[in-house]
């Protein structure tokens, strides 16, 4: 079954000037999808997120929002954090988020119920009373979530909204995420830097680096990607004899220190039964032999480099 | 029926500005003096005096009088004192240039309504805003003169000259919005719409002088003397001024146009702006 997509940019091109943000970027995000978008600084995400919401021209390029190009309408689907969230210092929380929900064509009590539910949701109801001004960088990360909820998205755009968050924070806003994505059927397009937390909670990712989408794929499958290439990591009760031992056997290259104290060795074809028979046939006490697991840093930074 | 909306959002964000509360109390109480002081130098008087002193065969007190049907000019002349301008100014250019740098707009341009609502929703909240400050000091001051000094004379010329100043501080407004839309920034709107003003007062003075042309003994004199009649009229001093003709009864058409005129282009090009504007 060919469901239409959440959001489909095709050819997006964006310049400022002589720099290119953003250049002929296709992305399809589709419906029940946790997107992952990543990409060193200025690699052109938030340009990129912008164009796709109607903030800001596009040089070249279609963009569609569950297949309708008339951004504005389409809107009412989709809610987003952009960057920081900004508010009316001098008005509460609430009234923030009473304000967004009569842009959204919400009025009288289903706007003062939906204002409730978004504020029991981000656990922010104590402090809704006070002046968003006054809110600490997470309390408006927060709001910031409860107001792109406001109006019952089936699309979140969320750019990078774990910034600035306390880690119970961060891990609040993971499993909000997933649960948003679970049991409300929301997909969601996140971009971040914290690559733990896109592999624990994303199912696709695409990675962006000078404005172009330089990999893109389920987690599995560029966590599959180059795998083959038989790093271990291996620990001994004399790691000098270890080191010296490694350094006489064919087709294994030394690659340093890995985690816990371990010698990360990239073995090529040596099946790891083989490495572990020589080490051992030249006295080396092996007290650990761990295939290396590539994780998303690994790829981001291959892609990336 | 979204415009409705977002203009019902849009009055209460601006009516719940500091700004904005600090600026209507300030007009208000302004327009609320004039027969506050008069009653009191009525009094004072009285009592200094005592209430025999005559003068031309009134008690001197009376002379002391500011009844409603004038207490409500005086509060049209404090609206046009330069403060209120200076406050619709400041408004136009917080609203949107101030949202745009907060990025506050962002948030509403993520909603889904056009462009065009937000902008009108906008000026639609400044003119509530100025319609607000105007009946209420109006109000202010003839309700205080009405209780004080009783009914007085002529109402309806000043009426009219209220609803009049209020239509024309509307193209104002729509005038500075368009300013702030342009510019992108507070201070440049202030800076550019001020510039503007004495832009306008400038041409007012040479038109006047102009006027004088035709005693100067050369066939060009009598020329420019025709001229600047002719366009005086149609000059944006001429239409911002309008209601000044309606509270006297005697206004003129062309500026209507004109002001009419400048409210639309103003909205149009603020609206086309928008619309073409990243907003990050
Ligand atoms: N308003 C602007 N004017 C000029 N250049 C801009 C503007 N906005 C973005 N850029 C440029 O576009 C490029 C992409 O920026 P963008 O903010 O999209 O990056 P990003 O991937 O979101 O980075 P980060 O991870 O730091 O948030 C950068 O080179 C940036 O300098
Ligand atoms: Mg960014």
């Amino acid at each position: 079954m060919a469901e239409v997509p959440a959001l489909e940019i095709r050819g997006l091109t964006r310049r400022y000037g002589k720099v290119i943000a953003v250049e002929d970027l296709d992305l399809t995000v589709q419906v029940g999808d946790i997107y992952g978008f990543l990409g060193p600084n200025g690699a052109g995400k938030t340009t990129a997120l912008r164009a796709a919401l109607g903030l800001i021209r596009r040089d070249t390029g279609t963009v569609r929002l569950f297949g309708d190009d008339r951004l504005v309408g389409a809107r009412s689907k989709v809610g987003a954090i952009i960057e920081t969230p900004a508010f009316h210092s001098w008005m509460s929380g609430r009234e923030n988020l009473l304000q967004a929900g009569q842009l959204s064509g919400l009025g009288g009590v289903a706007l003062d119920r939906e204002v409730d539910r978004v504020l029991e949701r981000v656990e922010l109801t104590e402090r809704a009373q006070h002046k968003a001004g006054g809110y600490s960088l997470g309390m408006r990360q927060r709001l910031g979530i409860a107001r792109a909820l406001m109006g019952g998205p089936k699309l979140l755009v969320l750019d990078e909204p774990t910034n600035g968050l306390d880690p119970r924070g961060m891990r609040e806003v993971r499993e909000l995420v997933r649960s948003l994505a679970l049991h409300d059927g929301i997909t969601v397009l996140i971009s971040s830097h914290l690559l733990a937390e896109v592999q624990a909670m994303c199912n696709r990712v695409g990675i962006l680096q000078r404005g172009r989408l330089r990999a893109e794929g389920t987690v599995a499958e560029l966590l599959s990607e180059g795998a083959g290439d038989g790093i271990v990591e291996v620990g001994a009760l004399d790691m000098g004899a270890l080191s010296a031992a490694v350094a006489g056997i064919e087709g294994v290259e030394n690659l340093g220190a890995g985690a816990e104290g371990r010698l990360r060795l990239r073995c090529g074809e040596l099946p790891l039964y083989a490495l572990n028979a020589q080490l051992v046939g030249q006295g080396v006490q092996v007290s650990a032999l761990v295939p290396a697991r590539r994780n998303l840093e690994d790829v981001f930074m291959e892609v990336t480099r | 029926m979204t415009l409705a909306a977002v203009t019902r959002a849009e009055v209460y964000k601006l009516f719940s500005r500091s700004s904005s509360r600090a600026g209507l109390l300030m007009v208000v109480l302004l327009a609320a003096l004039p027969p506050i002081l008069v009653l009191a130098a009525r009094l004072g008087m009285g009592v200094w005096l005592g209430p025999d002193q005559m003068f031309n065969g009134l008690p001197v007190s009376e002379y002391f009088s500011l009844p409603g049907s004038s207490a409500q000019v005086i509060a049209l002349r404090i609206r046009d004192f330069f403060v209120l301008k200076a406050l619709i100014l400041l408004l136009a250019a917080q609203i949107f240039a101030g949202e745009l740098q907060a990025r506050t707009l962002r948030e509403d341009v993520l909603r889904p309504v056009s462009r065009c609502s937000v902008l009108l929703a906008k000026w639609f909240a400044l003119v509530a805003w100025i319609a607000a400050v105007s009946f209420l000091s109006w109000g202010a001051s003839a309700g205080l003169g009405l209780v004080f000094f009783g009914w007085g004379d002529a109402w309806q010329g000043p009426i009219l000259g209220l609803f009049a100043a209020v239509v024309g501080d509307a193209g104002f407004a729509a005038v500075a919005l368009a300013a702030s839309v342009l510019t992108r920034s507070v201070a440049a709107t202030v800076a550019g719409v001020f510039f503007l003003a004495v832009l306008d007062y400038g041409l007012d003075w040479v038109l006047w002088l102009m006027k004088m042309a035709p005693m100067i003994p050369h066939e060009y004199g009598k020329l420019a003397g025709q001229v600047a009649e002719a366009a005086y009229p149609w000059m944006p001093f001429s239409a911002f001024a309008l209601w000044r003709g309606f509270e006297t009864g005697s206004w003129g058409w062309q500026g209507a146009i004109t002001l009419m005129g400048m409210t639309a282009l103003a909205l149009v090009v603020a609206i086309g702006a928008f619309r073409r504007m990243d907003v990050p």
